[in-house]
């Protein structure tokens, strides 16, 4: 009986798992094959001739080494400065006493309800009065800017949860405020800024909108707009081996960045549910 | 070691109705250990953390060890302060817990390995100092606690019910222990506490307060025998002091002295209360309303022409029993004004 409930079990997960990753799975297929496979009715389900021919192209056909390039720097920026402002200011909005702070917190909160959608006129008037079109800065501090609230959002949440008495003690043990932070509250809230982080980073790392409209260059491109951007010969044909392996590659970055983390962020998102 | 002084302490929270600490001036001598005993919410825990420096006072003057500190930081002003629940780093071993303040104050590593030992023995931490404070129980993390406040030998050591996350058991071998703790180090200790057996048991000398206000400060004997008004009466013993109008218990002939108006209070004691099981000379008859038993007494609830009193009957008493007699000792009777509770 209980053998049965446990195949029951692994067939379930099998199932779970399956579902998730079929759609990368077809991609990581499709980008091993040779061109003329990939549209073939019916469909192979394996490659008869697995190839990587089409992660070759894409980077001696596109610049796709430059959008790889572009991403690492937009997206590691992102996250670097989102991660050090957002710590900073939900340490200050949940801990000094800001004249004002309750109404600061609550109109950054605000700001995150609108769709960046509607932001995006008003913000490439911004970027190029700035002159940061074609300019990764352009894509790193709106970037930032509609990350923020959440960070700060998250950040905020965990570090209520961390005791007063911690820091007080701290202060009779003779830290500085600064000290208090670096050497108590962000050992201690480690777990979800490494959450917060990774989440901007996917963001950053994935944006398409802004990206599309505010780096008009190929050479300023990130990889998803360079994705987009790949063509056949004719208007008509679609490359899909290339697009799955540019997908397949892009993604990878993501993956590894989380399995590297998993601990961190299963960590962070059942802080709080366990006394420490 | 030093003196602590505190001076004309006045605080009120923002939004507060009244004052959390209204005028409280007291002074801790080199060596002493002073208890600040109250209920719970009359400022036991404001004043100490005043005393640290982690909350400002709106008026009045903190000095340690003769020098004021006022407006200084507590990482400056050298004193240790352990809280209700230890407040340990979490992320950091026992050792790392205990050795920080010395750390940062840059103490040479032989002196502070030595401080680390010499708290571990004291608290019996010598298995522990490898751990992580999630690894240990509610008693061993209290000990921590006070390694990390004795380490630095500071001027003062200021305690915020440190006994009171533990259980019972615990609690009464706990308290023995720092009993023996501090008089061996002779340290100057304030230690705030709502339970009037710490505050006996432990204290040179105990200040009580209720509602922000300083109810008297003398020795445990002192405030037991001569409490200053009705609240420190009843507030400490258990069960508390019988407290009622003079007249009343006159009129129930129970108090055979001097004549009383209706302005005057008396007091007494359970335990000094005479009970008898016959009849002797002086002794009235009351009911018994309810016998308490808690092993070594049995508290009686007695009436007697409609004036209601307690008292102790030392062992167990019978139960079949309805009736007592009793005699009120006049020259054990406190007097206390019934308007003002100051005691006459
Ligand atoms: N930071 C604060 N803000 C407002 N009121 C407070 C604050 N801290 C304590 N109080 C109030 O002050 C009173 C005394 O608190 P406290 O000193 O903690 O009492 P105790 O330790 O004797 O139980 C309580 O009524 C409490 O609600
Ligand atoms: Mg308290």
């Amino acid at each position: 009986m209980k053998r049965l409930g446990n195949a029951l079990f692994v067939l379930a997960v099998a199932a779970v798992v399956l579902w998730s990753l079929g759609p990368f799975l077809w991609q990581v297929v499709t980008s091993l094959k040779p061109t003329a496979e990939v549209v073939k009715v019916p469909p192979t389900y394996w490659p008869s001739h697995p190839t990587l021919a089409s992660y070759v192209k894409i980077f001696s056909t596109r610049p796709f080494g430059t959008y790889i390039l572009n991403s690492v720097v937009v997206a590691l920026a992102t996250t670097a400065l989102c991660s050090v402002v957002g710590t900073l200011a939900a340490y200050a909005f949940s801990r000094l006493p800001l004249p004002g702070g309750e109404w600061a917190v609550r109109s950054i909160l605000f700001v995150a309800l609108f769709p960046p959608t509607i932001l995006v006129v008003p913000l490439y008037k911004l970027v190029q009065a700035l002159h940061l079109l074609n300019n990764p800065l352009g894509l790193i501090l709106p970037y930032t800017a509609l990350n923020l609230p959440f960070s700060i959002w998250v950040l905020m949440t965990f570090f209520k949860a961390i005791p007063r008495d911690l820091e007080e003690a701290a202060a009779i043990d003779g830290l500085s405020r600064w000290q208090t932070l670096w050497k108590v509250v962000f050992p201690l809230a480690a777990p979800a800024v490494a959450t917060t982080a990774i989440l901007v980073f996917i963001f950053s790392w994935n944006e398409f909108l802004l990206a599309l409209i505010f780096m008009s260059q190929d050479a300023a491109r990130t990889v998803p707009v360079g994705i987009a951007m790949l063509s056949g010969v004719t208007m008509y044909e679609v490359p899909w081996d290339q697009i799955s392996a540019a997908v397949v590659l892009t993604t990878l970055p993501v993956v590894a960045l989380v399995l590297a983390f998993q601990k961190r962020i299963v960590e962070g998102l059942t802080a709080g549910a366990v006394k420490g | 070691m030093a003196e602590v002084a505190v001076k004309n302490i006045r605080k009120q929270f923002k939004g507060g109705k009244r004052p959390v600490l209204d005028d409280i001036s007291f002074t801790v001598k080199d060596g002493e250990f002073v208890c600040l005993l109250g209920p719970s919410g009359c400022g036991k825990t404001t004043l100490l953390r005043i005393i640290a420096g982690l909350e400002l006072a709106d008026s009045g003057a903190i000095s340690i060890g003769g020098a004021d500190v006022t407006d200084t930081p507590p990482k400056d002003r050298d004193i240790a302060f352990v809280f209700q629940n230890y407040a340990l780093y979490p992320h950091l071993l026992v050792r790392e817990n205990i050795a920080m303040g010395l750390k940062l104050r840059g103490a040479e590593p032989a002196l502070i390995e030595e401080r680390i030992q010499e708290a571990a023995r004291m608290l019996s931490l010598e298995e522990l100092l490898e751990r992580k404070p999630a690894a240990l129980s509610g008693g061993q993390r209290q000990r921590v606690a006070l390694g990390r406040a004795l380490v630095r030998h500071p001027k003062a050591t200021l305690l915020d019910e440190p006994l009171s996350n533990l259980d019972a058991v615990l609690r009464e071998r706990t308290r023995g222990e720092l009993k023996l703790l501090f008089k061996r180090l002779k340290g100057t200790a304030v230690y705030v506490t709502h339970d009037q057996i710490e505050a006996m048991t432990l204290s040179d000398r105990v200040v009580v307060l209720d509602k922000g206000r300083i109810q008297q400060v003398g020795t445990p004997a002192d405030i037991y025998h001569h409490p200053a008004n009705t609240f420190v009466a009843t507030f400490l013993g258990a069960p508390p002091m019988n407290v009622f109008p003079l007249e009343e218990a006159h009129k129930a002939r129970a108090v055979e002295d001097g004549a009383a108006s209706g302005t005057v209070l008396g007091g007494l004691r359970p335990e000094d209360v005479q009970l008898s099981l016959e009849l002797k000379d002086g002794f009235l008859v009351g009911k018994v309303l309810l016998a308490e038993p808690t092993g070594a007494q049995t508290v009686l609830s007695i009436e007697s022409s409609g004036f209601k009193f307690r008292a102790c009957w030392p062992g167990t008493f019978p139960g079949s029993r309805e009736e007592v007699f009793f005699r009120l000792p006049a020259e054990k009777l406190h007097r206390f004004d019934a308007d003002t509770g100051e005691r006459l």
